[in-house]
């Protein structure tokens, strides 16, 4: 919030002559860590964890993915079982819910279990309440302000529960492509971003984050747009916060680099074989919007 | 208890510094001033020929010089100026003004420093730095527009975090170790455009003193540098005007006298005016936006009778900036000033000062949804300082400061569909007190001291709440709240109490050579919060609390200093060791901005720093100039960060080479030149990268912090001034300055920092960020009446 105004404020009057280069480093490259990529929630389409290995920061292919893992996901409260499995041996391990299932029950904790190559990971999540979306609307826009970009604003609109300690990751899809721009992660805490507010309508920055981020235009009319609010804790709403700040860091005001936090950890404490991700179990609500003509 | 071990100190010292004082002496003292101006000269000397002793006037003008009864010539002197000589007859108490005229030559034998020719060598003072107007005036400048701050880091020891950030580091120092002083007012934020430009308007600026190190017992408050900027009190003798207009800033300074020879006034004003010629071609809702800074300066002065004067400055500047969004922030300062002379040898300053620094955010351009956020750092501050000219040998100063703070951290307003949430924080409150005494004294030809201590004292209180949080939590990760404790109004918090004493030593080796030594520890109870590459207008000035710990550094320097071919060369080497107590970091993803529980985000170190700094300094000639080479480094240790292993700071800079070069022509033309090297800072690169959600996150394996040093950074200005033609009996003087910033065009690496390619999120690539990426001419048109 703080950077993304300084900077808008920053390119304007550096406009002239700042500029930004891609260079080549070179980087130390450290030895493989498991990732572990587990955001599961409570809709109706497939669920996947998705295992792979880091790879060298400025790798041109892919990193490789993890296969031959055990992967499942306890219901501890219910103690129920959900085994997760990898068919296309591609790294992502799935579940499919049969309809009218789900996963994901409000207040349930859960345990991720992952054994991979003779070492055992694990994890706990808690399953938090969610809004609903009252609506999803805009309206087209002309440039205005600093920006130029026309087109269909989007604006969600939910209500925080009353008390705090709710923290939301908004994620918005443009014709069912998720927008994954580090400008467009959007989260709030308590409605706002951690700013002691509570029990309110979603503020105007989160409500309009749903949209792509400049330089990309708005939504454009025929476009689909669907939006889903994803419930999680507090190091949830951490770790969105820093994955924002790390992948595009730059600017006058950038922080130190500095690793995104995790929730995952071996069971043998001692073993070097120590796993990045992390895990979530979301309640979720969502909701689509097909952009009308002006 | 502690403030009578205090008294009882000052009662040794100036029994002591009496001893010495045997004879019967009468009093020489006086003002020395600038005859054409009225300004008055600080660091000019009076010095009695053939006995051998002087007086250096002190930062009002005033010397004073005792000497027994007899006939002596005095030669009154400061560098530039025509050396004038009088006959003294001490038979009882003389007062003497003298004023003296600046050598009609003085364009071609430019000044480079205001100090009196071999100052460096025989002064006691070291790690200091005087820059001289008319110097900073001749460097060249980005678009042309002269900048205090800009010259002083071409200082040894001296840096900064990259171009455009605020501020400026100082041995191996954070930006808020610097107590920047502006006519004794502490400045809080010193920068225009978050650090293009600095706030002090340089035709109002008539002395700028930076003290590095040996900081003298009157000084306290910041760990690692003061950046004293005196004003100028304004012609005394008849009205002038001066002014220009630049790329970025037009500026009118008036000054006059109230009543001649007695009393003057100085009005400056700056304003940027890009948004005013813009405005035509500003279409829509951008017509409507805001983008300027200014400042005004004013000061006056009145002498009341023989004894006594009155000085009343102040500073107002401000940044407005606004497109459907506004965001200001400004200081704003005012001084009252009384000198007293209680007798020839006890001269009184009483300052008085208010200083507020505050800034405002809003969105939003309804009612129903928008966001006001004001914060302030406001404080009052008394402070008396005695000088007792005891004799020729002892000078003792001391006095006391009393500071009232009060941090007003977040008045915010938060309004979404309708809905009012004030999310404020509450206001925090202050009272740092100090006392203090120092003595220079002379021990003999060859050695000075100067010695002191202070006694500073650190009161938070309320009406506020204290927080506790949990300490076993491990080292960078937030903290828990355990138990919150509210006190009411006037009930102490926390208190904090040091000694800091302070010793400067010097031994003359020959009459052009000696070597220095000095330590100074010194205590800083405010703290900047900041956790940004470059500090940002909106950080927050925080106060020691039951969780912040004062921050302590002790600084031990040792220096050569020696003077060649008659003082035209100066050359220097000092080499010096500072550590640091209580330095705050921040855990990863802190949350510095209305953040009631910001505390359970700090962590605290320690930090060392050590360095050598060789300085060459030509004074006299057609090409004059300096040289200055800085070897150093500054490090921090934090549990919690870099595995809790010693690690470098983001200002680190272990070469920092600047030349800086000035040739006269002729009597119309000067050119200048600045060259600057300085080793990158060090970045924290990755090692790896995770795969999640469809982004990719850097990740270094180790955790290790500021493993990289990015490439250094270079450049070279040039400048060229001429001079109007001057018509004899016209007071109208005029000259252009020509600039060239960054003449060989290079992208000077601020930073280095990895993202995902725009067109292939899954191509991850590093970008180099240049603030100043090209080569930036400048020209500003200057005058004078």
């Amino acid at each position: 919030m703080k950077s993304l105004h300084l900077l808008c404020l920053l390119m304007l009057v550096a406009a002239l002559t700042a500029c930004e280069d891609v260079v080549s480093v070179n980087l130390q490259n450290g030895r493989p860590q498991l990732t572990v990529d587990a955001w599961v929630n409570s809709l109706r389409y497939t669920q996947e964890v998705r295992l792979s290995m880091t790879a060298p920061y400025l790798q041109n292919t892919p990193s490789s993915p993890a296969t031959g893992a055990v992967v499942t996901i306890t219901d501890i409260t219910a103690g129920r079982v959900y085994a997760f499995t990898d068919p296309d041996n591609n790294g992502t391990y799935t579940w499919q819910p049969v309809p009218g299932d789900t996963l994901a029950r409000l207040d349930r904790q859960y345990r991720l279990d992952v054994s991979y190559q003779g070492e055992s990971y694990e994890s706990f999540s808690t399953a938090r309440r969610v809004p609903a979306i009252d609506s999803l609307s805009g309206e087209h826009v002309e440039p205005e302000g600093l920006s130029s970009r026309t087109g269909f604003r989007a604006e969600v609109y939910a209500r925080d529960f009353v008390g705090t300690g709710d923290h939301y990751w908004i994620k918005s899809y443009q014709n069912g492509r998720f927008l994954n721009k580090a400008g467009e992660i959007n989260i709030a805490k308590d409605a706002s971003v951690g700013f002691g507010t509570d029990g309110i309508a979603f503020i105007l920055p989160i409500r309009r984050g749903i949209n792509p981020d400049p330089p990309a235009d708005l939504f454009q009319t025929g476009d689909t747009i669907r939006v889903e609010i994803h419930s999680m804790g507090e190091e949830g709403f951490v770790f969105w916060t820093q994955v924002r700040e790390q992948i595009n860091n730059g600017g006058l005001f950038a922080t130190p680099l500095a690793n995104v936090p995790t929730n995952i950890r071996n069971r043998n404490a001692a073993s070097a074989n120590k796993p990045v991700g992390f895990f979530n179990v979301a309640l979720s609500s969502e909701r689509g919007l097909r952009v009308p003509r002006k | 208890m502690k403030h009578s071990l205090f008294w009882m100190l000052l009662g040794i010292l100036l029994c002591l510094a009496g001893m010495t004082q045997a004879q019967n002496k009468f009093t020489l003292s006086g003002y020395i001033k600038d005859a054409a101006t009225g300004e008055t000269l600080i660091g000019a000397t009076a010095t009695a020929k053939g006995v051998g002793t002087g007086s250096v006037t002190n930062a009002y003008g005033f010397y004073s010089l005792s000497l027994p009864p007899g006939t002596y010539t005095i030669e009154f002197s400061y560098v530039g100026y025509t050396i004038q000589t009088r006959e003294v007859n001490l038979t009882a108490n003389v007062k003497l003004d003298v004023e003296l005229a600046e050598k009609e030559d003085a364009l071609e034998e430019v000044v480079v420093t205001a100090e009196r020719e071999d100052a460096n060598v025989k002064n006691v003072e070291m790690s200091t730095n005087r820059l001289d107007i008319k110097t900073v005036q001749r460097v060249p400048a980005l678009l042309g527009e002269v900048d205090l701050v800009r010259a002083i880091q071409l200082l040894p020891g001296v840096s900064t975090v990259g171009e455009g950030a605020t501020g400026f580091n100082v041995r191996g120092g954070n930006i808020d170790q610097n107590l920047v002083l502006l006519d004794e007012a502490p400045v809080y934020n010193s920068s225009h455009l978050f650090g293009f430009f600095s706030v002090f308007n340089p035709d109002a600026v008539k002395d700028v003193k930076l003290i590095k190190g040996g900081i003298p017992a009157q000084y306290g408050g910041r760990l690692s540098s003061i950046l004293d900027v005196r004003m100028k009190e304004g012609n005394a003798k008849q009205f002038s005007a001066s002014g220009g207009i630049g790329v970025i800033f037009s500026r009118l300074t008036l000054e006059a006298p109230i009543v001649k020879d007695k009393g003057s006034f100085i009005v400056a004003a700056r304003r940027s005016y890009i948004d005013i010629l813009a405005r035509p071609f500003l279409r829509g809702d951008l017509s409507s936006s805001q983008f300027y800074f200014y400042d005004l300066t004013a000061k006056a002065n009145y002498q009341l009778g023989k004894r006594d004067k009155i000085f009343l400055s102040g500073y107002l500047g401000r940044d407005v900036f606004g497109a459907g969004f506004n965001f200001n922030w400004g200081n704003s300062t005012a001084t009252l000033r009384w000198n007293h002379l209680f007798s020839d040898r006890l001269f009184l300053n009483l300052t008085t000062f208010y200083s507020n620094y505050d800034y405002r955010l809003a969105f939003g351009q309804n009612n129903n949804d928008r966001f006001d956020w004001n914060a302030n750092v406001i404080n009052y501050s008394v402070k008396p300082e005695l000088t007792y000219y005891l004799n020729p040998k002892n000078t003792i100063t001391f006095g006391g400061q009393a500071t009232y703070y009060q941090f007003r951290p977040g008045n915010a307003q938060g309004v979404s569909q309708g809905q009012v949430s004030n999310i404020s924080l509450p206001y925090q409150y202050a009272l740092e007190t100090a006392l203090y005494i120092a003595n220079e004294q002379t021990v003999s030809d060859r050695v000075s001291l100067q010695y002191g201590l202070r006694y500073s004292r650190f009161n938070y209180y309320g009406a506020g709440i204290a927080y506790y949080y949990d300490q076993n939590t491990p080292a960078g990760i937030r903290r828990p709240l355990v138990r919150q404790e509210e006190f009411s109004a006037g009930t102490s918090i926390a208190t904090y109490g040091n000694f800091e004493p302070r010793f400067a030593l010097k031994y003359e080796l020959t009459g052009t050579s000696s070597i220095k030594a000095s330590y100074n520890r010194m205590v800083q109870y405010l703290h900047l919060m900041s956790n940004t590459a470059a500090a940002s207008p909106l950080d927050i000035w925080t106060p020691s609390t039951n969780n912040i710990k004062p921050q302590i550094a002790d600084q031990w320097a040792m220096g050569y200093f020696t003077n060649l071919k008659e003082n035209s060369y100066e050359l220097s080497a000092e080499a010096f060791y500072k550590t640091f107590q209580n330095q705050v970091d921040y855990i990863n993803g802190s949350d510095l901005l209305l953040n009631r529980f910001l505390e359970g985000d700090l962590m605290f170190g320690t930090g060392r720093a050590y360095g050598l700094e060789v300085y060459a300094k030509k004074n006299k000639g057609k090409v004059n100039g300096w040289v200055s080479y800085t070897l150093s480094r500054s490090e921090r240790q934090v549990e919690g960060i870099n595995n809790g292993n010693w690690f470098p700071t983001r200002f680190n800079r272990t070469h920092n080479l600047t030349t800086v070069l000035t040739y006269d022509h002729n009597t119309r033309w000067s050119f200048s030149a600045t060259f600057t090297y300085q080793s990158g800072t060090p970045s924290t690169f990755p090692t790896n990268r995770i795969d999640l959600q469809g982004y990719l996150i850097p990740h270094n394996v180790d955790d290790t912090r500021n493993n990289f040093n990015i490439p250094a950074f270079h450049r070279l200005d040039l400048s060229a001034t001429l001079q109007g033609k001057q018509k004899p009996g016209r007071r109208w003087e005029s000259y252009w300055v020509f600039s060239v910033y960054n003449i060989y065009n290079r992208r000077n690496p601020y930073s280095i920092y990895f993202r995902p390619n725009v067109d292939n999120p899954n191509q991850p690539e590093a970008v180099r960020l240049a603030i100043i990426g090209a080569f930036v001419p400048g020209v500003s048109y200057n005058f004078k009446y």
